[in-house]
This record gives structure tokens, sequence and C-alpha cells, in this order.
């Protein structure tokens, strides 16, 4: 006798795939906040270096404007105590950090001078300028 | 052989789960709309740092490339040599040895974009030691 209230003991893929797709949509779009907090600038527009096998998670990233204030994640410090961090960091931390420097292209290379001066004798040897490709948006 | 009406009437209809998909579906759009409205794409131009007081270990003499601000215009210096645009500076950056290196000098009346356009020109020039000297 065939059993009729047989059900059917199939695995429902469905609500997986919606939970494994949601989860990857997550990370993703996460990431791309992480990236937009920065703060909008008018950065140089130049089209970059590639940059091979660099691991840039342990930079200290650094807003410079236009009249030469100093931004950390969204802070305004002196120059003084951003370098004092940074001099911390390279004695307890990372000797070999960089600091990314995002610059508003309409400043003059005063602040910019003064600052990777200030790098150079509290220990970092190299920075990088972040830039927005040439081509990218208006002109 | 016989074939009976009831073999076809019994078999279900298929019914494929739209719903799932159309989930997946609007959640990607949301999420190629998010991302490409919030991501500006950004850039790196690198650079070691070195004061001009520090003497220099090697033998070969590194290209010297000064951003002047004269007016309201900038000026690339290469030697005795003065530029106007950056496509004559990578040009002209290009036909030097390279192997010592280019040391950027800015002035500090130049505009920041100009220190970046020099960056970008040593780069594209070929120059892989690339040394920001800060003025003294």
């Amino acid at each position: 006798m065939k059993d009729e209230s047989h059900v059917d003991s199939g695995f429902d893929m469905t609500p997986m795939i919606d939970v494994v797709m949601l989860l990857i949509i997550f990370f993703l779009v996460t990431s791309q906040f992480s990236q937009s907090i920065r703060t909008p600038l008018e950065l140089p527009r130049q089209d970059g270096q590639q940059l091979e096998n660099q691991d840039n998670s342990g930079d200290i990233v650094v807003d410079l404007l236009a009249n030469g204030s100093i931004r950390l994640e969204g802070e305004e410090l002196s120059m003084d105590s951003f370098i004092a961090m940074v001099g911390t960091e390279i004695l307890h931390g990372d000797p070999n950090m960089e600091v990314l420097i995002r610059p508003d292209r309409s400043g003059p290379a005063l602040h910019l001078n003064k600052l990777c001066a200030m790098l150079s004798e509290s220990g970092v040897r190299a920075y990088r300028i972040a830039t927005t490709p040439a081509d990218w948006g208006a002109q | 052989m016989r074939f009976t009406a009831g073999t076809t009437a019994k078999r279900k209809p298929v019914r494929l789960p739209l719903v799932g998909m159309i989930d997946v579906f609007f959640l990607l759009l949301v999420y190629f709309i998010v991302s490409t409205t919030l991501a500006i794409p950004e850039d790196e131009l690198s650079a070691a740092l070195r004061q001009q007081s520090e003497e220099s270990a090697s033998d070969l003499q590194p290209q010297f490339v000064e951003v002047l601000a004269q007016g309201g215009s900038v000026v690339f210096k290469v030697g005795g040599q003065q530029l106007g645009s950056q496509e004559d500076l990578r040009e002209l950056l290009s036909q030097l040895p390279k192997e010592a290196g280019v040391f950027l000098q800015v002035d500090d009346a130049a505009p920041v974009w100009a220190a970046a356009s020099a960056l970008q020109a040593c780069h594209d020039a070929g120059y892989e030691k690339l040394t920001y000297v800060t003025p003294e």
C-alpha cells in the first residue's frame, strides 16, 4: 500500500540562498559605507599608480583641508597632536606604517610640506596622496 | 501495452518558486544602486619622505624636480629647464636616467594639485624611487 500522506523531504534552498545573499550584501554595503565615511574632499585629479601587494589596513588616513587644518576620522585636531599620535603609533605599533594624506586640491602646498616635514621628523618614511581619477565626474 | 488515462491526470503542474528569486533580484538592485552612488573612487600616489638636510648615501645623482608658483601659474623645473605642463614634464623625465630616482620639491605657494601632478608625472615616466623633499 502506498503512503498517501508522505511528505516530500526535499531540502528547500530558497531561504538559505536569501540569507546568504543578505549577508553578502550586508558586508559589501558596510565596506562601501566604511569608505564613504571619508569626508568628501576635492582631491587632486590624477589617475594614481598601481600599488602592488600593499596591506594598508594599519595606515593612518588624514584629511588636509585647504586652510591647513587636519581631520582624522571626521574630527578636527591640531597638527601637533596628530604628529604626537603618529609618533606613538610608530613607537608602539607598526614602525613601517604609512600615512595616507587626503589633501584639498586647491590648498597651497605649504601645509602639505609642513605636514610631510613633521611626519618625516616623527619617523614616517613614506606617505601617499589620495587622488580622484581624472575622468571621474565633470572635469 | 496499455495506456491508462489516469497517469497524465495525476501529474502535478511544475511551479517555479519566484518569490525567492524576486527577493534576491531586488536586493541586488538595491545594492548596486547604493554602491554606485556612495563609492567615489580614490587612487593613490606614493612617495618616500626625506628632509633636504639629509645626505644622500648613493653616488648617483637623482633627478631634481621643482614645482614653482609663478604669478597665477605653475612651472615645473628640471635642471635648467622650465616646463609648463604635466605632459612636458613626463616627456622630459622619461628620457632621463632613472636608476637614482627622482627628488621632488614643491614651493610652499604652489597649489596641492600641482604637487600631485608632478608626482603623477614622475610615476608615469617610470621612476620607482620617488622622494618628496620638504623645504628647510
